[in-house]
């Protein structure tokens, strides 16, 4: 039997010194998982890599997420979101940081259609940051509304990282998305309250209707095309699965599907497209499958050489409040969010956090949430955030990356106060699972 | 040494085009299946596995074409800062020492499984339609074989002209 700590000083030392030396997060893991079999285990035990890549990639379960990437990109390209910002527009016309409002309200949208963080920041991106910058809204507001809003897409299901969350961890993928909707709702609502509140106190940040010229009312036709595509695709993803008619890869399959007919039927859909789009998808795929590959084998023997039993022990030993190890575990999520990608922090991190979470007696549902949201905050923190690299993309001349780095810090408080209240009140959470399980 | 380059970054490319194809291979499966099971009330017995295996061709065959696209992420916080005379050889030494052991072991051990698999003519135990599994078994050590292309490529390029391979993986 090999001693759980020298195996668990030689699996995260080895991970950290080659993750530091710029090694692509994939190879990293499955590498060293090789390695480390090798020596532990020797010979006999090298199949199990080749066994688990093939298990992982042939579940069915798995099918929903390219499926999902497909639709978002479809989605981001649809003129879905040109549509809903004239209706929105119109609406918020006469609030302080409307704009910025209509923002965070058609991420929340579009995070109910796509499984990634991406889709709306992009699309959003190109369509009111112009827009918002030429009205005279700082940087802070626009930039930050914007990278926040879309990274609800993650929480508010269908999401993607839930699908591997809830695989990794057995954490049924129904719930977890049942989970996610109200803290996704009430996010939505406190980045909408940080918003009027900011521009209310300092009323140089955003203009009210008086500066900017009169804008007609969109007519009913239009803001029926905005709207009824948006609920089908809704009802089509979620309707499906959490009234429980479908299993998830098949929503998602018909919410691909139902993005395309939408895109066509709003006149975007080209060969142009869908070549962009499946180019879009099988990279994004590919990065996540790689990752899942490469720590499938790390994390199988992570837990045979009894190191994540170990260190739930070593934990536990302290005896601190369970609160206390909670923002604990938070804080190092946090951290690692701030370099490391999603799916590779949910392979290191759930062997080890999860026995710990359950241990201390906490609904794996609800932590999964929690988990979820951190990484969410993980896509808007420097250095490494996809959502500020897609806004850097998409912004006009003139923003720099220390704009977006600036813009995203409030909003991350923000989110940060979410966690602490889901755990003061964690039926925010738990309510909808509950009800519908 | 340019050419053999183009050659291969061509190869992996193609393998890549087909991936890329998959995707409405799978729409298209389970969209069928849909449509058969509540419209028709005749589900199939073989777009389960069907569309499973898909997936497997889809990561595999892709694999490279996303290494060469840049889309096998990093932690890149110090990495991005060195220069790049220095970040080929981390490449070269560290990187490819842990790539060759990766997928070493996905083409040696993925190939015996596969092998293993058409020699016994194992077939699907769902849907009683015995669909023949060693295909996708296959996927594996072929995939991992078009990634080591790929980063050989990835390699090749940067010592070629070092500024042009920072896209690149």
């Amino acid at each position: 039997m090999v001693d759980p700590i020298i195996a668990s000083a030689t699996l995260f030392g080895g991970m950290f010194l080659a993750l530091i030396a710029g090694v692509p997060i994939a190879i990293a893991l499955g590498g060293l998982s090789v390695i480390l079999v090798l020596v532990f285990w020797g010979a006999n035990g090298m199949s199990m890599l080749a066994l688990r890549a093939f298990g992982t990639t042939s579940s069915f379960e798995y099918v929903a997420i390219p499926l999902f990437i497909f639709m978002a990109g479809m989605l981001e390209r649809s003129g879905l979101a040109e549509r809903l910002f004239t209706t929105v527009n119109y609406l918020v016309r006469r609030i302080r940081g409307g704009l910025a409002v209509g923002v965070i309200l058609i991420c929340t949208l579009f995070a109910a259609m796509a499984g990634i963080s991406g889709a709306a920041t992009v699309a959003m991106g190109m369509l009111a940051l112009p827009a918002m910058l030429s009205r005279g809204y700082s940087k802070d507001i626009a930039l930050g509304s914007l990278a926040a809003g879309g990274s609800l897409g993650i929480l508010i299901p269908p999401s993607v990282t839930m699908i591997v969350y809830g695989l990794i961890s057995n954490t049924s993928v129904g719930k977890l998305y049942a989970g996610g909707v109200l803290p996704g709702l009430v996010l939505a609502v406190m980045f909408i309250i940080y918003v009027l509140l900011r521009c209310r106190f300092q009323p140089g940040l955003a203009p009210t209707a008086e500066d900017i010229e009169a804008a007609d009312p969109p007519t009913i036709s239009e803001v029926l095309w905005a709207l009824l595509p948006a609920l089908f695709l809704m009802f089509a993803v979620l309707g499906s699965i959490l009234f429980g008619l479908t299993s998830v890869s098949e929503s998602a399959a018909i919410g691909a599907i139902g993005s395309i007919l939408v895109a066509g039927l709003l006149g975007h859909v080209s060969f142009k497209v869908l070549n962009e789009v499946s180019h879009m998808t099988l990279k994004t795929t590919c990065l996540i499958f790689w990752i899942i590959i490469g720590a499938s084998a790390f994390s199988t023997l992570y837990t045979a050489l009894g190191a994540s039993g170990l260190i739930r022990d070593i934990v536990l030993g302290w005896e601190l409040n369970r609160y206390v190890i909670l923002a604990l575990m938070m804080l190092i999520l946090l951290i690692l969010g701030m370099f490391i990608e999603t799916v590779g922090i949910i392979m290191i991190t759930v062997p080890v956090f999860l026995p710990i979470a359950k241990s201390l007696g906490f609904d794996p549902v609800w932590f999964g949430i929690l988990f979820i949201i951190n990484m969410e905050i993980g896509f808007i923190t420097p250095p490494f955030g996809y959502n500020l690299f897609y806004l850097k993309g998409v912004a006009p001349k003139g923003v720099t990356m220390l704009d977006i780095y600036k813009s995203v810090v409030p909003f991350v408080g923000v989110m940060i106060l979410g966690i602490v209240l889901f755990t003061l009140v964690p039926q925010i959470v738990l309510l909808l699972p509950n009800a519908l399980f | 040494m340019a050419q053999a380059v183009i050659w291969i970054e061509r190869f992996v490319n193609a393998a890549g085009a087909i991936a890329r194809g998959l995707i409405f291979v799978l729409m298209g499966v389970i969209g069928y299946e849909a449509i058969a099971r509540y419209f028709f009330g005749a589900p199939t017995t073989w777009a389960y596995d069907l569309s499973s295996w898909i997936l497997v061709f889809y990561v595999f065959l892709g694999g490279g074409y996303a290494l060469l696209q840049g889309g096998f992420v990093r932690v890149d916080i110090l990495f991005q800062t060195l220069p790049a005379r220095t970040r080929f050889w981390l490449d070269a030494t560290i990187g490819t020492l842990l790539l060759l052991c990766f997928t070493g072991s996905l083409i040696w051990y993925g190939g015996e499984l596969a092998l293993r698999s058409l020699s016994l003519g194992e077939v699907s135990s769902s849907g009683g339609w015995r669909g023949p599994v060693w295909p996708a078994k296959f996927a594996v050590p072929f995939g991992a074989f078009l990634v080591l292309l790929a980063w050989a490529a990835h390699l090749a390029r940067q010592l070629m002209s070092p500024e042009e391979g920072r896209d690149h993986g």
